[in-house]
């Protein structure tokens, strides 16, 4: 028997399955333990144990009308929804929107596209290949993840800035609110208008940011801008000698981005072997700067390098990375500046595939040639190894603690300490020698990424249901030292939603409590996805970090 | 019959890692394309001892999005073929995540211990619920 949904009794919950047959059709309502295992995380912290989030069921729409229909039903019967895109999320079960799978548009002239809940980046990708059109999408990592669903998660791409951070490259939504009725956000609210995909704000406050890691609807149209296809991608490696060079080379970086002369630069530290030096290994644990550069000259390596791309023409690339080269020789003059690839766009597969490092040891590339280019592909699913038979790399990846870091060299530097400290706090007698080399992602155009790396692996081996608890205690409390600090996440799983939003407290959380006067407004059943973003509704407050064992 | 992959879960194999009759009696039935790993010698063994004579093997590439697309599960296909294979669990996963889009189950699943160095192998058939067996 399904496990009831909180507060529904099993006669309502009968009755609501029978109307969400009658909605989409019996063959679309999930309740067998076969049919709903898809919807578990399978990858929990807490998987099968008695704390696990397990749906009770799950419903697969195909149209805005039959959406509709469940949320009605829902509402008749208070049974909570928490609605999924293309189901790639593996978690959480509920509207599963996959069936809604219709690209609407896609134009390559004003470059951008409209897709229904269930397009994935590979069917865009492939859409646009088949008709030969001159736009690209802004993959993420595993291709078989929706845009619409990746977008509402906030989630970050690797082309240019404005591409590569989905939520803003979004461009109008379509609604389907809690009491089932429909909205649409931008110039869609315009009745008759040809510009929806053209201006997303339209008139009036724009509430399309509450539908992103929000739970006050249920999003079934979006559009996109896309990337007009480039005549020519370009690539260049810059590496500065000291430590301290970091500064001026992001400052350097920062200017380039923020011109859109650059897609996403791609740093990390060529010092990394070094650690297994016990020499520098020390150095790193005590951030001695003097002794760390000593170490690194005395190896022939510079402390950071960046990787630069360019997109544009043959000629544009080029004018474009001899600048970034004098700019970077201005602010550094030890720096060394390495060619890259030079490619006519679009590349073919097996340029894509060409794996050989076009740069001088012991420099070396960091680029995944497919999502800057934008072709979806799945190996990376292969690379950190999650099967439902194998979850032992669980907290290598999606689990991982990402904070958001001001974009100066100097707020890295200060991360890589407050980490470590965090590091020191949480287990006694161990150091992370490795966070004086963290290089920041810069997934988003604005800011800085950095995860902690620490916690990501250092614990992975033990993967007994004990040891996951131990581990999921660890990383809310790394959560609530790196508030403490001034670092919030810019992501979570379900499991830790409560934890990242208790992060954003300013005010005695004076944000969580307008998100949740809302929430109460539009959703007085508490009917959509409650507890998403930090944000319950009235009738489910209760279960705030509930879900903590 | 329509068979339930819960149902079926178990050791195909004894342990030396020799798949027995039960792969052998199943996969012919309804496979006739077989996804191998040919990374890995032994799933090329147990393949070719489980599948029906003329089946068409095919090796899993690194990325199975166009195998996906392009031979499994084409865009015209008004009801995709079932489809067997021989691999690592990673690419069980990723297979039957994609089926599941377009109601497919697995049929059936057996695992095979590591031979030779080798990684240990799922034998796996993905169809329709209602493929007969």
């Amino acid at each position: 028997m399904a496990i009831l949904p909180p507060g529904v009794s099993a006669a309502d919950f009968a009755r609501a399955l029978q109307e969400f047959e009658t909605a989409v059709g019996k063959e679309w309502v999930f309740t067998n333990q076969e049919d709903i295992h898809p919807y578990r995380d399978y990858f929990s912290m807490l998987k099968d144990q008695d704390d696990e989030l397990v749906p009770s069921a799950a419903v697969s729409p195909a149209s805005v009308e039959q959406v509709q229909a469940v949320v009605r039903t829902a509402n008749r019967y208070k049974v909570p929804l928490y609605a999924i895109s293309t189901g790639k999320n593996f978690a959480y079960g509920g509207p599963d929107l996959k069936r809604m799978n219709r690209i609407l548009e896609v134009d390559d002239r004003r470059h951008c596209a409209l897709v229904e809940p269930g397009v994935s980046y590979m069917d865009l990708y492939r859409h646009i290949e088949e008709r030969g059109l001159k736009v690209m999408i802004d993959t993420a990592d595993v291709g078989w993840g929706g845009l619409m669903g990746n977008a509402l998660d906030r989630g970050l791409g690797y082309t240019l800035g404005p591409y590569r951070d989905h939520i803003s490259a979004h461009y109008g939504m379509e609604v389907v609110l809690p009491d089932g009725e429909l909205m649409r956000t931008g110039m869609g609210a315009l009745p008759g208008s040809r510009a929806w995909l053209d201006y997303k704000h339209g008139y009036g406050p724009d509430p399309s940011g509450l539908f992103a890691q929000g739970n006050y609807g249920i999003v079934v149209k979006m559009g996109f801008r896309l990337m007009p296809r480039p005549e020519h991608w370009r690539t260049g490696l810059i590496t500065v000698p000291r430590r301290a060079d970091f500064i001026p080379l992001v400052d350097t970086v920062n200017y380039l981005t923020d011109l859109f002369v650059i897609g996403e630069p791609l740093y990390t530290s060529p010092l990394q072997p070094l650690l297994s030096d016990p020499t520098f290994h020390k150095a790193a644990v005590a951030f001695d700067e003097p002794e760390m550069d000593r170490i690194a000259a005395a190896n022939n390596r510079h402390s950071w390098q960046v990787e630069l791309q360019f997109y544009g023409s043959e000629k544009s690339t080029l004018a474009n990375w001899e600048w970034a080269k004098e700019l970077i020789l201005r602010a550094v003059p030890g720096a060394n500046c390495f060619d890259g690839d030079s490619l006519k766009v679009p590349v073919t597969q097996a340029q894509i595939d060409e794996t050989q490092n076009p740069y001088p040891a012991p420099y070396a590339s960091v680029m995944r040639r497919n999502v800057m280019h934008g072709v979806p592909k799945l190996y990376m699913w292969r690379s950190p190894g999650r099967t439902d038979n194998d979850p032992n790399s669980w907290n290598e990846t999606h689990i991982g603690l990402f904070s958001v870091v001001a974009r100066s060299g100097e707020a890295v530097f200060q991360a890589q300490k407050d980490f470590a400290d965090v590091v020191r706090r949480s287990r006694p007698g161990e150091e992370y020698a490795a966070a004086a080399l963290i290089a920041p992602l810069q997934w988003h155009q604005f800011g800085f990424f950095i995860g902690n790396s620490f916690f990501g692996t250092a614990t992975r081996n033990d993967n007994s249901p004990e040891g996951k608890i131990r581990q999921l205690k660890e990383l809310r409390e790394v959560l609530k030292m790196n508030a403490q600090a001034g670092y919030g996440d810019y992501r979570a799983p379900p499991l830790l939603q409560d934890d990242v939003a208790e992060q954003y407290s300013f005010n005695n959380h004076a944000l969580r409590r307008f998100n949740e006067t809302l929430k109460d407004a539009i959703d007085p059943n508490g009917i959509l996805s409650p507890g998403r973003g930090g944000i319950w509704p009235e009738a489910h407050r209760g279960n705030r970090g509930g879900l903590r064992k | 019959m329509a068979m339930s992959v819960w149902g079926l879960v178990g050791l195909a194999a004894d342990a030396n890692g020799e798949s027995t009759p039960q792969l052998a009696r199943f996969m012919p039935l309804i496979a006739t394309k077989v996804i191998v790993d040919t990374r890995f010698d032994h799933a090329l063994e147990i393949a070719l001892e489980a599948a029906t004579p003329g089946a068409r093997i095919i090796p899993l590439p690194r990325d199975v999005f166009e195998l996906w697309y392009d031979q499994l599960v084409p865009k015209q296909a008004i009801a995709p073929q079932a489809f067997a294979g021989v691999t690592t669990e990673h690419g069980f996963f990723t297979l039957r995540t994609l089926a599941a889009d377009h109601r497919l189950r697995v049929l059936h699943v057996a695992e095979h211990a590591a031979r030779r160095g080798g990684e240990p192998l799922v034998s796996w058939v993905i169809g329709a619920a209602s493929t007969s067996a």
